[in-house]
């Protein structure tokens, strides 16, 4: 019986002494994540990411000051980019809004003017020479220049007065999107020199507003007033809004009564004819050597609707994602002029916006 | 009743006249074209086979522990009736095999004295049967009357008589006191194919008819220097009693996998408890094994996202390391031992060679141990096995072993072999 003890022990200890290695299984097969399916001008298509050298690219660009999430099918040669708009850009931290049976409109050119830059529109044009207009650090021309495309401008103007003396204002401007921050400064100076400053506008948010006088904190409050014998002087104000939002006036007034001040930048902007683009779509096409867009086309019938919306973790790199799967049906117009349809079926994703 | 030398001289020889050998080459040719040319895929499994009978030879060929002469003949003669025997047994010796040629004998009287001269049974050449130095094999014995009065080293002496023995002789080391007759008998334990029974009867041998299954050179042949060709025939265990066993073995079988060439080898090493009752015993024990294999495991997976990932892990196994619980009942019919097995066992661990490649590209590249990765933890199989007690206590022999639950995980490994067969040889020493 002691021989088979001690047996039984040799052998649990050489059993129970190894050491051993474990390897993590791999995860097994998945059916494809992201697809298209359906018809592009009367053809049938099916892509799937991951097949035939087919890659979903999901990513947010920057498409004139908005955020563009988009999800994009490409092997080189092919690619369907279908994006969509962030939303009531002006207040940070909202996240676009997406629930399943949600109907998501094509974004459209615009064929009118959104904003007219031109020194004519101050009250104090007579007194400027020219101006060059910069939007978003890109110069857009000098004196007149109109802009069409929807986005959130930071718009600046080196203006030349007729004194020669120069001056530069830059003011954000939020073109053909839903402007949460609409407020304008206005400013009168007596003749005692005594300066009243106010807003119009979307006041009814506003938590409150500090005065700057260049970089001279001057008072808080929706309206100032302060002595302003000074030689011309930069304007600020800084409105917070109970939202969180948040915007920079800024406006130049000459205390030396020269007549070399400039109004605030919202005289520029024109009224709202189109709709505005938050959280519009939009598809863009590389097929067959041809480039088509719904940009380019009026699509008052076409629509994208959610059917599934959900997260999705890239199980590679760990990203988050916001997978929807969507029909899309719509017409889309070629850099040639011709025009097509096509009824989708998209499960595409886009990083998650803010 | 006696015979003179001539009288048996003739018998023996009238015995052997009509065995005669006709060679006729056509008997040969028509055997050699029976016989298969080319069968090398089994030489594997015919190199198992030869192990045994390379043992068994062995056997032959080593020196063994000396068993008296009175003791196997004590054995063999407790076999017999009841009746009463008075048996004289002379020392007898072979010169040669036990067929046809040279057998002679020198007949003792029962007061030791020679009798008679040798005789030449076949030829008439004769030889001196007690050895060149003219010594007989001395008896063991317990009993201090069985040897006569008169024997001496160096001469030839009536060995043993047996009176009466008792069924239990087998279990008792007593032998009965012989009753010596004055009367010179010669007990005469040539094979029976070699000297006709009724000769035998003339030799007044009747008594021991029921004796005549045993080996022929095992009862009256008083070897000189000799020794028993199968001890263990002549002698007996106690009925029921429990021992340990160890053994080591070697095998080879079938791979575990249908399309991949070759053959798995093993070697295992274990130890057990072993109850033996009436001839047959039940063991069960636990055996390590190493075995080496040569088994080629991949997983593979594509991954889709935003586009797709290939995963594959490689595993190329080189060696299973696994513990055996074989339980094996058996019989042991004289010196073979004939056995059933079932044999589960749990896979401890493994060796191998692993690579994880991402899209081909090899992120992990190194030896493993201990991942089971495509085989399941339990296997069970179930075999046959025959042995061969080439010593008292050591067995060698061969196993044929049939996996009916198989190691492999067939969800991993779909194409496996589902049932291989293996095969192994083993050496067994009980203790």
């Amino acid at each position: 019986m002691k021989k088979i003890i001690l047996l039984f022990l040799v052998m649990s200890v050489l059993v129970f002494s190894c050491k051993k290695n474990q390897i993590e299984p791999i995860p097994e097969n998945n059916i494809p994540v992201f697809t298209i399916d359906g018809e592009f001008g009367g053809e049938s298509i099916h892509y799937s990411a991951g097949d035939d050298g087919i890659v979903m690219n999901g990513a947010i660009e920057t498409r004139n000051g908005v955020n563009y999430a988009y999800g994009e099918f490409t092997n080189g040669s092919t690619k369907f980019k279908l994006g969509i708009f962030d939303g009531n850009v002006a207040i940070p931290g909202i996240q676009g809004s997406f629930a399943v049976g949600d109907t998501f409109f094509f974004a459209k050119k615009r064929t009118e003017p959104l904003a007219y830059l031109s020194a004519a529109m101050l009250t104090s044009g007579s007194k400027i020479n020219s101006v060059d207009w910069y939007a978003n650090s890109v110069f857009l021309g000098s004196n007149n220049v109109e802009i069409k495309e929807p986005g959130v401008y930071k718009i600046c103007g080196e203006f030349t007065f007729d004194d020669n003396s120069t001056e530069t204002i830059c003011n954000t401007m939020y073109l053909g999107f839903e402007n949460d921050v609409d407020v304008s400064v206005r400013h009168f100076l007596n003749e005692n020199s005594i300066l009243n400053l106010w807003l119009e506008g979307n006041v009814s948010d506003i938590d409150s507003v500090r005065w700057y006088f260049g970089d001279e904190y001057k008072w808080t409050g929706e309206t100032c007033t302060k002595d302003f014998s000074f030689e011309p002087k930069l304007v600020t104000a800084k409105v917070f809004y109970a939202n969180g939002a948040e915007i920079s006036k800024t406006i130049r007034v000459d205390g030396t009564f020269n007549g070399h001040w400039i109004d605030d930048f919202s005289v520029f902007q024109l009224p709202i004819i189109e709709s505005n683009w938050d959280y519009n779509v939009g598809l863009e096409v590389e097929r067959n050597g041809q480039t088509f867009s719904t940009f380019n086309v009026t699509n008052y019938k076409g629509s994208f609707i959610v059917k599934k919306l959900d997260y999705y973790v890239h199980p590679m790199t760990g990203a988050p994602m916001i997978r929807i799967e969507a029909d899309v049906d719509a017409k889309l117009k070629s850099s040639t002029g011709a025009v097509v349809t096509t009824t989708l079926n998209v499960v595409l994703g886009i990083p998650k916006i803010n | 009743m006696s015979w003179t030398d001539e009288e048996l001289s003739e018998m023996a020889k009238a015995a052997h006249a009509e065995q005669t050998f006709v060679y006729d080459d056509s008997f040969w040719k028509e055997a050699s074209a029976l016989l298969p040319q080319k069968k090398r895929r089994f030489l594997p499994f015919l190199f198992l086979a030869l192990i045994p009978l390379a043992g068994v030879m062995a056997y032959f060929a080593i020196p063994q522990k000396q068993v008296s002469q009175g003791e196997y003949v004590a054995k063999s003669m407790d076999l017999q009736s009841n009746e009463k025997a008075q048996v004289n047994f002379a020392a007898v010796q072979s010169t040669s095999n036990n067929s046809d040629e040279n057998l002679s004998a020198n007949v003792i009287s029962a007061d030791g004295k020679e009798k008679s001269t040798p005789t030449s049974w076949n030829n008439g050449s004769s030889s001196n049967f007690l050895g060149a130095n003219n010594r007989s094999t001395r008896v063991k014995m317990s009993s201090p009357s069985i040897g006569l009065p008169g024997a001496e080293e160096g001469k030839a002496q009536t060995l043993i008589a047996v009176n009466e023995p008792s069924n239990d002789s087998f279990n008792s080391t007593e032998i009965p006191t012989p009753a010596v007759d004055d009367e010179l008998t010669i007990e005469n334990s040539a094979p029976q194919n070699e000297v006709s029974r009724p000769q035998l009867k003339g030799l007044e041998l009747n008594k021991l008819e029921n004796i005549g299954f045993l080996p022929p050179l095992a009862l009256s042949f008083n070897y000189s220097n000799a020794q028993p060709p199968f001890p263990s025939l002549y002698t007996r265990k106690p009925r029921n009693y429990w021992n340990i066993y160890a053994q080591a073995g070697y095998g080879m079988g079938q791979s575990y996998v249908f399309n991949q060439v070759g053959h798995t080898n093993s070697f295992n090493l274990g130890a057990g408890a072993r109850y033996n009752f009436k001839g047959y015993f039940l063991q069960m024990g636990l055996a390590g094994e190493l075995q080496k294999v040569k088994l080629e495991v991949s997983e593979r997976a594509k991954i889709y996202h935003t586009s797709s990932t290939i995963l594959e892990n490689l595993f190329s196994y080189r060696q299973l390391y696994r513990i055996e619980m074989p339980v094996s009942f058996g019989y042991e019919l004289k010196n073979h031992v004939f056995q059933a097995n079932l044999a589960p066992a749990y896979l401890l661990s493994s060796k191998m060679d692993y690579k994880y490649l991402v899209d081909g590209s090899a992120m992990r590249d190194e030896t493993i141990y201990g991942d089971k990765t495509g085989w399941k933890d339990f296997s069970f199989g179930v075999g046959l096995g025959y042995g061969y007690k080439i010593f008292k206590t050591v067995t060698i022999g061969a196993d044929l072993k049939w996996q009916l639950v198989n190691q492999l995980d067939k969800n991993i490994v779909s194409e496996g072999n589902v049932r291989p067969f293996s095969g192994q040889v083993f050496l067994r020493k009980t203790f």
